[in-house]
């Protein structure tokens, strides 16, 4: 019976303490949420909330500009590298054309007629910071976008924003906002300038890229045929020296020669213009377009060929 | 407000394909680095633009000040009274305002002012002068000279003729003006356009005339009847009795004499306004109201757009407003009050200070009509709630909440201020109360259309200096949206139409070139001609080949001339 008695009144105990701790709860739930309720029409009155969603987007802008920024410098790194590597490979060409095959065809061009390929392979200088871009903005600091700083308040203002019933903070602090809201348009641009300039700079890799490939495939089909030219001289040389026929200044008379090793001379005479044009002329500079040089030696040959023309 | 420098220029599709289609495949890296997709403008720059674009003075010239200046010149051009004289001088209010607009100090040349209207005035009051008997050397003289000579010149026996009497009628009588001869100098030295001739005409006007007892008129003598019987000295029953007690005028008899002093003044007002309206018109009015508005105007422009010290060597804003005023007061002295003469120069020079003054009395007055605002104020607060209930304006923009509660407040206050102006007009035109029953009362319409004007606008743009809703920076940021979003919209816009005709060029040069380099290779391999190859790869390139067949090679070599690439 007495344990009975202990255990309903342990109950009754329980209950109580739960329904005390219940409308504890309660109670602490409903002053905080007076509390929030207060803070937040507090926050409103002074502005303070302006400035929080000012000091969040600034936050967040700031993230966002940082985040492209790193990636922006990363890719454009990258492609900056492939750029330079590909302008030093074009450059290997352009030496490669004049030092090995421009001399091999000359020399074997002279058993014919005589013919000199004149200047020499222009060799571009690649200063990648003339393709970085100019005029990038980070997102301005605190002292710049900032018309009141709740975080750091002077007494001046705590003053004036009490007698003003809080109409000059709020105002500042909406100004503050305003400023950083333009800010993260301004900030915008900046990031879409950096993804047009990966773009750019993307295109103009893959466009050298091709002028690249357009070198080693010339290069090679020019070898090729030198390869052919070489032998079809051989073999008439060779002819010559069995048909015991001598040469005139050392030269073979073209007169006598099969008219597919003609082609291949008029063949390689043609690519090596191309070839010329392309070993003399800048990629990435204004240097380079088709220069006057070249053009004079092109018209020379334009000279020469009407004349020849009109005599024969 | 223009988006012109902030424009980005536009790619388009067909002319980039065009270029990059006529551009060797060679030159094409250096082709596609030259395109623009964005300008060289700093993004700071742009944003520093538009704020100062902000902060510039034309916005408050053109959204109040003009308008203001406008509404001030229409009042001024249809008022009753100066509606004829504007009409002769052909001045509209569009014209009004681009004449005062158009005022700076240094232009003004002194053609503005039509000299010979106030060459017509020929009378120079000597009132003051006389009145101390000294002439303006200093030598004394008869006081009365002017009054004897000039103003009581009528025949007393003409008088006695136009009332009708014989001469045995008027044996021990006195004729006396009703409003002495003094009286009406002194009311009259101030009124421009009046001869001498028309005051003397004013004072030997019939009505100003009466016969009166000899011992009554040495009582009298240069007082109105009205100053006279209130400092006259009485018997307890209120007549007016002599040193010796006689009765000189009876209760009865003083109540007629002031009941005629009122009609003759009435007809007496009547005349000089006549006088004065032959004498000039009123053509010389709206003249002098448009040339006293200039320099005021140029001051309040100034202000607004340039700041009280803008031109002043003094950092201190009331002297620098003191020294605008003095400006104003000279130049309205040297070309206004010069040409004016005595009488007219009191008039306005009273008008300037009155204005000032009444400026301030606006404010104080503001607050002790709130009643009436609000009863009067209906309309503005009709007004107001248009405003809430639209959602976009002319343009159709959409009206932010901010931008809302601005329009009303400004609406609400331009209608409450003309308000409490007009139930203020008695204390605040008390200045001019010396205008009441002149021609010249209409000043005084003029004077209130000019201060509810200003206060109107001073007002309105003390409240668009407060920003009480922050309208001005939501305003900015909406600019700064627009304008950016427009770039960065153009920019993608570009970098998208660059990307596509260059990726499609760049592959369709790549393929070809692939395609003759393996026809080349192909003839090379198998021991064909491969020079079709090598000119489709000089036409590729955009490269002019001089010997375009065998034959022509075989020309070239012929000659025993060197070939020299």
């Amino acid at each position: 019976m007495f344990d009975f008695v202990i255990s309903v009144k342990d109950s009754i105990f329980d209950k109580a303490e739960s329904i005390n701790d219940y409308v504890g709860e309660v109670v602490d739930f409903t002053i905080d949420e007076v509390k929030d309720g207060s803070a937040k029409a507090w926050n409103s009155v002074t502005g303070k909330d302006k400035f929080y969603e000012a000091e969040n987007l600034r936050k967040k802008i700031t993230r966002k500009y940082n985040k492209t920024e790193h990636s922006y410098e990363q890719q454009s790194k990258i492609l900056l590298d492939s750029l330079e590597q590909t302008i030093n490979s074009i450059n290997n060409h352009k030496q490669e054309i004049y030092k090995k095959h421009f001399s091999q065809f000359t020399l074997l061009a002279n058993r014919l007629h005589n013919l000199s390929i004149q200047g020499e392979s222009f060799i571009e200088y690649f200063d990648s910071s003339i393709y970085e871009m100019k005029n990038l903005n980070t997102v301005r600091s605190k002292n710049d976008l900032y018309s009141i700083d709740f975080n750091n308040m002077k007494a001046q203002e705590i003053a004036t924003g009490i007698l003003t019933l809080g109409w000059s903070t709020r105002s500042k602090a909406v100004e503050t906002l305003r400023n950083v809201q333009a800010e993260e348009k301004r900030v915008q641009e900046e990031i879409t300038k950096m993804n047009a300039h990966i773009t750019q700079l993307k295109t103009v890799l893959s466009a050298l890229e091709n002028v690249e490939e357009y070198f080693a495939s010339l290069t090679h089909n020019y070898e090729k045929l030198l390869h052919r030219f070489r032998y079809g001289i051989a073999s008439q040389m060779q002819k010559n020296i069995l048909n015991n026929i001598a040469l005139e200044n050392g030269k073979l008379d073209f007169k006598m020669m099969p008219i597919v090793h003609i082609e291949e001379f008029q063949a390689l005479f043609n690519l090596s213009i191309i070839l010329k044009t392309m070993a003399t002329m800048g990629y990435l500079d204004e240097q380079g377009n088709v220069n006057e040089e070249d053009q004079k030696s092109i018209d020379k040959i334009k000279l020469l060929t009407t004349q020849e023309l009109a005599v024969a | 407000m223009s988006n012109e420098k902030y424009i980005i220029k536009e790619l388009s599709f067909d002319t980039m394909m065009d270029e990059l289609n006529g551009t060797s495949p060679l030159n094409m890296s250096k082709k596609l680095i030259e395109y623009e997709l964005y300008d060289q403008q700093d993004s700071l720059d742009i944003l520093n633009q538009i704020y100062k674009e902000f902060d510039s003075k034309d916005n408050v010239i053109d959204n109040l000040v003009n308008p203001m200046l406008l509404n001030l010149a229409d009042g001024l051009v249809k008022h009753p009274d100066l509606n004829g004289t504007f009409r002769k001088t052909n001045i509209t209010p569009s014209r009004l305002v681009n004449e005062v607009n158009a005022f700076s100090y240094e232009q003004h040349t002194k053609k503005d002012i039509d000299d010979d209207v106030f060459l017509t005035q020929a009378e120079k009051s000597h009132y003051n002068n006389e009145k101390l008997g000294i002439d303006k050397d200093g030598k004394k003289y008869n006081k009365n000279y002017h009054r004897n000579k000039i103003y009581d010149i009528k025949p007393r026996d003409k008088t006695r003729e136009e009332k009708g009497l014989s001469k045995d009628e008027i044996i021990g009588k006195d004729m006396d003006h009703v409003n002495p001869i003094n009286h009406l100098r002194e009311k009259y030295k101030n009124h421009p356009y009046m001869y001498r001739e028309d005051i003397a005409k004013i004072i030997g006007m019939s009505d100003n005339e009466e016969y009166i007892d000899p011992s009554l008129n040495r009582s009298k003598g240069d007082k109105t009847w009205d100053e006279y019987i209130s400092s006259a000295p009485k018997n307890e029953d209120g007549d007016v009795i002599d040193s010796n007690g006689k009765i000189l005028l009876t209760k009865e008899e003083q109540e007629k004499k002031l009941k005629l002093q009122k009609e003759t003044t009435k007809a007496q007002n009547k005349e000089a306004a006549k006088a004065m309206a032959t004498n000039i018109g009123l053509k010389g009015i709206g003249d002098i109201i448009i040339l006293l508005l200039k320099p005021i105007w140029f001051e309040i422009k100034d202000m607004f757009k340039n700041g009280i010290l803008h031109g002043f060597e003094t950092d201190d804003k009331i002297e620098a407003f003191l020294l605008r005023l003095k400006r104003v007061g000279n130049f309205i002295n040297d070309n206004v009050l010069k040409t004016l003469g005595d009488s007219l120069k009191d008039v306005f020079s009273n008008f300037i200070p009155m204005l000032i003054s009444s400026i301030a009395g606006i404010f104080t007055g503001m607050f002790k009509k709130i009643i009436q605002i609000i009863s009067d104020g209906f309309m503005a607060i009709k007004e107001a709630f248009k405003i809430i209930l639209k959602d976009k304006d002319e343009n159709g923009n959409i009206i932010s909440p901010a931008q809302k509660a601005d329009a009303i407040t400004k609406v609400i206050v331009s209608a409450i201020v003309p308000i409490i102006i007009f139930a203020f007009e008695e204390t605040i035109l008390s200045g001019l109360k010396f205008l009441n029953d002149t021609p010249f009362a209409f000043l005084k319409d003029v004077a209130m259309i000019i201060l509810s004007g200003l206060a109107t606008t001073l007002i309105v743009w003390l409240l668009d200096q407060i920003d009480i809703f922050s309208v001005k920076s939501e305003k900015r940021v909406m600019r700064v949206k627009e304008i950016f979003e427009l770039r960065i919209e153009t920019i993608k816009k570009n970098t998208d139409i660059f990307e596509k005709t260059s990726i499609e060029v760049l592959a369709k040069q790549k393929l070809q070139f692939k395609k003759i380099a393996s026809d080349m290779h192909h003839a090379i391999e198998n021991n064909l001609n491969v020079n079709d190859s090598v000119y489709q790869v000089a036409n590729f390139m955009h490269i002019d080949l001089q010997a375009k067949s065998t034959d022509e090679f075989l020309a070239l070599l012929s000659s025993k001339k060197p070939l020299v690439i």
